[in-house]
């Protein structure tokens, strides 16, 4: 685990608002200000990155997009809570992107290796 | 010590937007430095100039507005977060006293030169 300045919590629902998407704009425009920085997915922010989500109709961006240029940013590690897949019955192959997953008990350890965590 | 302070919610919605403006006045009151305040998100609405509640209660713009005039602060509203929701069209419209609208650019900016960073969500 590389040290890392900030870290984005993503703990809301993919479509609570636009929290979410919001929340990754500022991490981008830090990322363009060659700030480092990581995504941890937690309790429901897990369902961001769950595929074959389709949210046009419902009046939402699909945020697909949005999440896989993370990695165009160098924005990374994108961190998951093991427990917050199993509770949910979801698995890494659910999922858009390459993850890492980390036990709910190192949570802890992996904020305080940041400087700033953004809730979101 | 230098804070940044960045607001998400709407003037009334819960009390993220009291906190942080408690917070502020406290900070300055004991010569903090305010690097600047940045409404996102739905913070943006503390922005809009229309705001009047009726006399007998508290005007969670306004106060705002006092404290920017007193102290100088920079209260800044997200431009892409205020024109998706209609608080800000161009140079030509309206705001609260003593905000003004910026880019996301101007809160990495002061993130980064800040000494602490908190955000009210």
């Amino acid at each position: 685990m590389t040290a890392c300045r900030y870290l984005l919590v993503l703990r809301s629902m993919p479509f609570d608002g636009l929290q979410v998407q919001e929340a990754i704009e500022q991490l981008l425009t830090l990322a363009a200000f060659e700030q480092a920085a990581s995504v941890l997915f937690l309790e429901d922010g897990v369902w961001v990155l769950k595929q074959g989500q389709q949210p046009r109709p419902l009046g939402y961006k699909n945020l697909h997009g949005l999440v896989q240029s993370l990695d165009i940013y160098d924005i990374g590690p994108l961190w998951v809570e093991k427990e917050s897949l199993l509770e949910r019955g979801l698995t890494e192959e659910d999922l858009i992107v390459p993850v890492k997953t980390i036990e709910r008990s190192h949570v802890p350890r992996l904020m305080a290796k940041h400087e700033h965590l953004l809730p979101g | 010590m230098k804070y940044l302070v960045q607001i998400n919610s709407s003037p009334y919605h819960g009390e993220a937007a009291d906190t942080a403006y408690f917070f502020v006045a406290a900070a300055l009151a004991k010569g903090h430095r305010i690097l600047r305040v940045f409404f996102y998100q739905d913070g943006v609405y503390h922005a809009l100039d229309q705001a009047a509640p009726p006399g007998d209660e508290p005007n969670k713009i306004q106060r705002w507005s006092e404290l920017a005039r007193l102290h100088g602060i920079d209260l800044v509203a997200c431009s892409a977060a205020a024109m998706r929701r209609g608080v800000w069209k161009n140079q030509a419209t309206p705001l609260a006293a003593g905000f003004r609208v910026a880019g996301l650019a101007l809160l990495a900016e002061a993130m980064i030169e800040a000494d602490r960073v908190l955000i009210f969500k």
